[in-house]
């Protein structure tokens, strides 16, 4: 799973300890997801679209679907 | 970093110190104990001190995987399962080598060193794994 973390967290002008602070997390953690090493738990993966105001589909990304709708965009340019 | 950011990470260590100095105090009891007690026979309060050591220990981590979130839960297991491998491959080889040998057998304190070898693998883990994501 992908996710728009670090961009979303640029946006909103947060540090990485300051969303750990607002999510009750450690900052581990939100290194962890942003670099990819750890998906979350659906609980704190809410949490966290909730915090950007954004539905969770636009923060996390399933790898599968990205590819799926690479193929419907390479195939309507052909 | 804020104030609240380090009261979080104080949430998780501040279960820590009860079980902490319990076990330096029951160490140095022990060690006590073992230098003023009896030779030549089995020291017990010596010997039930050291064998409450692993189980204070057990008990602390208990504590530190309650409190932590559900990515410092992932850390510490792997640490935990990376010692658990190696302890027990440890075990099985040394047992293949003492029965393979007739007569010998496996020094106490092979075992001990193992025991503490896997103790100190443990916390070389988790702390390497923990400094990286505070590093990157």
């Amino acid at each position: 799973v992908k996710n728009r973390l670090r961009v979303l967290r640029a946006i909103h002008d947060l540090t990485q300890a300051e969303l750990a602070e607002r999510l009750q997390v450690s900052r581990q953690t939100i290194n962890a997801l942003e670099t990819g090493r750890y998906d979350p738990s659906l609980p704190l993966a809410f949490r966290l679209a909730r915090v950007f105001g954004v539905p969770v589909e636009e923060v996390f990304q399933d790898d599968a679907s990205q590819d799926k709708t690479r193929l419907r965009i390479n195939s309507r340019q052909h | 970093m804020s104030k609240k950011h380090l009261s979080q990470q104080k949430h998780v260590w501040a279960g820590q110190w009860p079980y902490l100095t319990a076990t330096v105090f029951a160490s140095v009891l022990a060690v006590l104990l073992l230098f003023t007690g009896p030779k030549g026979q089995v020291n017990l309060p010596a010997t039930s001190l050291l064998a409450a050591l692993p189980i204070i220990d057990a008990l602390r981590q208990l504590q530190l995987y309650r409190r932590s979130d559900e990515y410092q839960r992932t850390v510490l297991l792997k640490s935990v399962a990376l010692t658990a491998l190696l302890i027990m491959a440890a075990l099985l080889i040394v047992a293949l080598v003492a029965a393979a040998s007739v007569s010998e057998q496996v020094a106490p304190l092979t075992l001990i060193a193992i025991y503490l070898g896997g103790y100190a693998l443990f916390l070389l883990t988790h702390w390497a794994l923990t400094r990286q994501d505070a590093q990157e």
